[in-house]
């Protein structure tokens, strides 16, 4: 078989038994990917399962396009911890992994059970071992790495693993690979923290066999030409020098018109290193910085979260920022968490809600890298007032009686967890006006005509003639309409949702293929041409398989559908529906403010709530959901070829008390 | 004879994105597999644990006086009409004493055909394509009687960057 490496891992470490499947037998019915791992999922994991059990499984998904040079992805999939009633959830991860995996053999690596004692996976090609792990429990993420590297000793195996964070357990704590690759978003490292499982350190010799080395050449060169000198060549090169640093912080900043010094230009002079990234990727889209008074490392989604929005410390405190960014990556936390829970913590104590007692002593002072230092290590070794936000932001509100609606939370979560609820669990989210501020990704397309003006020397006329060049571009490939999106902000329009669904089906496939939507899809409104019809000819020529565009959308919409079906099924079961936290007229868009404070942040108005929610329901129609729940409709899943997710179903909602599962308006 | 182009390397630009890799494994083996690309990146942390990476492009420097060819038993090493040392797979008997002998470490040996690899210019198609793919220009081919300036050039800039960030 070409471009799938042909094994699946089952590892069982209650059992300490190591199983193997074939690929092959799945690829037909569920092509690869992140459905494959729906597959798995399903198979293995109960909807009554709880993210923490024994019974739940971590699944490491590869495509047929990873460890090629058209991607380089693994798609983690498992029941999420961090969120309110645990849907399964996707989340990415780069660097040298994912290929590694590849190349040892393997398309997929499921992780069950749990182990008596702390143990690190070993897979050596053919050879997977359990390896204790008691010496390095309680080690950061780096020394975690470093010290696997010398008792293997192999510098070049790759190590993905979690920090004390996913050792105790922290919802929201994330599993690190290299410097700062990691499976943030979704509370994953507490899910490999409660498997007792350390590591999982890879190396495989192996390779991925190809089907037309000669085609693939030359689809590698047409791709290379775009980067290097088609209208994706501003974008690559400003990823990979100046990386999200340039694309963010200067012009998020710059957008919102006030007189700022930029932080990109201090940050580049004084700290920047080089280029940073994931294997096999010319765009190497991180930074490498060293702070000779701090400590080196890398950075790219900690730079977003900072200094979009300010909110533990002022924008020009770089030393905050970094001292920050490193202890995170060390202690193995997603960074927005973080972000939300110090914000909060401040401003109770900025309002005299809370003092320094209530902290340990050490009072939340905005700005201050002393308490921004403990709050992380506290949260991170669950020692003191760390305890309380162990499960979220929420249960530490409703224990202490501290208001939360000065935080900016959302869900059990942080206002960036809102957003990946659109990607995760589809129409719930979806249905709620000001969703769309996201899907499709058009929506901050014009802050970069202040980022091109001032990387490019463009005038801001062609830097906004060529923005709009890229979007109608991208429109018209969609739904053959090129305007829909100079209309600012969105009304509804019945394109929208037909937008949305494309999108979402197009960044799926990434999930599915391993390749990075980051590289293409992604950013397709930024004069990135890459989309279906380029999946299509680089999966021909790396699997020797014809698929056609239909083929791959049909994919990617069983993905979509298997996964809302899933946590359907799980809602329904458990009588449940994802509790909102704040309606999301009062959630922050995700944008620069002059001031940190609260009564002075920019609020998404629901503008035109009767349109979004038109959109919610022909969103619901496109996609074959029952537009009065968000559930797909057993035609749906028969079509998709799900008939046995469409049976479970069927019965759980007979069962299900269906007022609790209709959507509530707001 | 004389050494006609040979691709130089400068550590400080190369990113360590490991495309040179992919594609020398996938234009010389028809695979993807960086165990069998006669580039290789490797990776070094500075201090440990971690902090910063450096990476460093090990390629070979087709040299002059060509310890892999002089060690070779069985005379399988050759220099074509480009200048460059080519290893003939029919001769090589896979004994890895021209892996052992290169002082840059950049002859490896495949473990499926137990033949030694080494770059051989991209001899098949006359054009070295981890040069052609390489983002931040790290790897040059240059002609050889101009390699030495071409270093020099490129380090001049690096040393004007130096003084000039001193100075101000």
């Amino acid at each position: 078989m070409y471009g799938w490496a042909g094994k699946i891992l089952i590892i069982d470490l209650t059992e300490e038994k190591v199983i193997y499947d074939l690929t092959s037998k799945y690829v037909d019915d569920y092509f690869g990917g992140a459905l494959i791992g729906m597959k798995l999922l399903w198979d293995n994991v109960s909807p009554l399962t709880k993210p923490l059990d024994p019974e739940n499984a971590l699944i490491i998904n590869t495509g047929p396009l990873t460890g090629t040079l058209f991607g380089n992805k693994a798609t983690w999939l498992s029941r999420s911890a961090y969120r309110a009633n645990y849907p399964c959830t996707f989340t990415g991860m780069g660097g040298g992994f994912p290929s590694e995996l590849k190349f040892a053999g393997y398309d997929h690596v499921i992780i069950k059970g749990k182990a008596k004692s702390p143990v690190y996976l070993y897979i050596d090609n053919d050879n997977v071992e359990i390896r204790d792990a008691k010496h390095l429990w309680g080690l950061d993420t780096w020394e975690t790495q470093h010290k696997i590297k010398e008792e293997l000793k192999d510098p070049e195996v790759q190590v993905a693993c979690i920090g004390p964070a996913g050792e105790n357990l922290v919802v929201y704590a994330c599993i690190l690979h290299e410097l700062a690759f990691a499976a943030a978003r979704r509370g994953f490292g507490a899910v490999m923290g409660s498997k007792n499982l350390k590591a999982i350190a890879v190396r495989g010799t192996r390779g991925v066999k190809v089907a037309d080395p000669e085609g693939l050449r030359e689809l590698w060169d047409e791709f290379w030409q775009e980067i290097k000198r088609g209208d994706a060549k501003y974008w690559a090169k400003m990823l990979h020098s100046e990386g999200i640093s340039g694309q963010f912080i200067d012009g998020y900043l710059l957008a919102t018109g006030l007189e700022v010094k930029p932080m990109g230009d201090e940050l580049r002079e004084r700290y920047l290193v080089g280029s940073y990234g994931c294997a096999f990727c010319p765009i190497q889209c991180m930074q490498l910085f060293d702070f000779p008074h701090i400590g080196s490392g890398a950075a790219y989604c900690t730079l977003y979260a900072a200094f979009s929005t300010q909110r533990m410390y002022d924008r020009t405190n770089l030393d905050a920022w970094w001292e920050r960014t490193l202890l995170v990556n060390k202690y193995g936390i997603d960074c927005h968490p973080v972000e939300v829970i110090g914000e909060w913590l401040m401003e109770l104590y900025n309002k005299g809600l809370i003092t320094a007692e209530d902290t340990d002593g050490v009072p939340m002072i905005w700005n201050n890298r002393q308490a921004i230092k403990t709050l992380i290590e506290k949260i991170a070794k669950k020692e003191g007032f760390g305890k309380l936000f162990a499960d979220g932001i929420v249960s530490a509100s409703q224990l202490k009686g501290w208001p939360l609606s000065l935080a900016d939370q959302f869900d059990n979560s942080d206002p960036y967890a809102w957003i990946d609820l659109c990607l995760d669990e589809g129409p719930v989210a979806k249905y709620r006006p000001g969703e769309l501020t996201r899907l499709p990704f058009f929506g901050d397309a014009f802050t970069n005509i202040i980022v091109f003006k001032r990387y490019f020397k463009m005038s801001e006329e062609e830097a906004r003639n060529l923005i709009e060049k890229w979007i109608s571009k991208e429109c018209k490939r969609i739904v053959n309409y090129e305007n829909i999106w100079r209309a600012k902000p969105a009304k509804y329009n019945e394109n929208v949702a037909k937008m949305v669904v494309f999108q979402e089906d197009e960044f799926m496939l990434g999930d599915l293929t391993g390749h990075c939507d980051v590289q293409s899809t992604w950013l397709a409104h930024y004069g990135v041409p890459f989309g279906f019809e380029h999946y299509v000819k680089w999966l021909r020529a790396v699997t020797g398989k014809d698929y056609s565009v239909k083929q791959l959308r049909f994919y990617a919409e069983k993905a979509i559908v298997f996964r809302d079906a899933y946590n359907a099924l799980c809602y329904a079961l458990l009588g449940q529906r994802p509790v909102i936290g704040k309606p999301l007229d009062q959630i922050r868009v995700i944008m620069p403010f002059p001031s940190w404070k609260l009564s002075e942040v920019f609020i998404i108005r629901p503008a035109d709530v009767e349109g979004q929610r038109k959109v919610g329901r022909d969103y619901c129609i496109l996609r074959g959901y029952d537009p009065e729940t968000g559930i797909p409709t057993q035609e749906k899943l028969k079509e998709l070829g799900l008939e046995d997710v469409a049976d479970a179903l069927k019965m759980a909602l007979e069962k299900a008390d269906m007022e609790i599962l209709r959507w509530a308006p707001i | 004879m004389t050494v006609i182009s040979k691709i130089i390397v400068d550590p400080s630009k190369c990113s360590g994105c490991r495309v040179c890799e992919a594609i020398c494994s996938l234009i010389n083996e028809g695979i993807f597999n960086p165990t069998k690309s006669r580039i290789k990146v490797i990776r070094m942390i500075k201090g440990s644990p971690a902090g910063l990476l450096y990476s460093v492009p090990v390629v070979c420097q087709q040299c002059e006086e060509a310890y892999c060819q002089k060690v070779c038993p069985v005379r399988a090493i050759y220099r074509n009409n480009k200048g460059a040392l080519v290893v003939d797979e029919q001769k090589c008997i896979g004994c890895r004493l021209c892996e052992a002998a290169c002082p840059i470490g950049a002859i490896s040996v495949d473990i499926e055909k137990h033949v030694a690899l080494k770059c051989n210019l991209c001899e098949r198609i006359g054009e070295p394509q981890c040069v052609k793919y390489c983002f931040d220009e790290a790897i040059k081919l240059v002609p050889a009687d101009r390699a030495s300036r071409a270093i020099a050039i490129s380090r001049a800039e690096r040393f004007r960057e130096i003084i000039r960030k001193v100075i101000i």
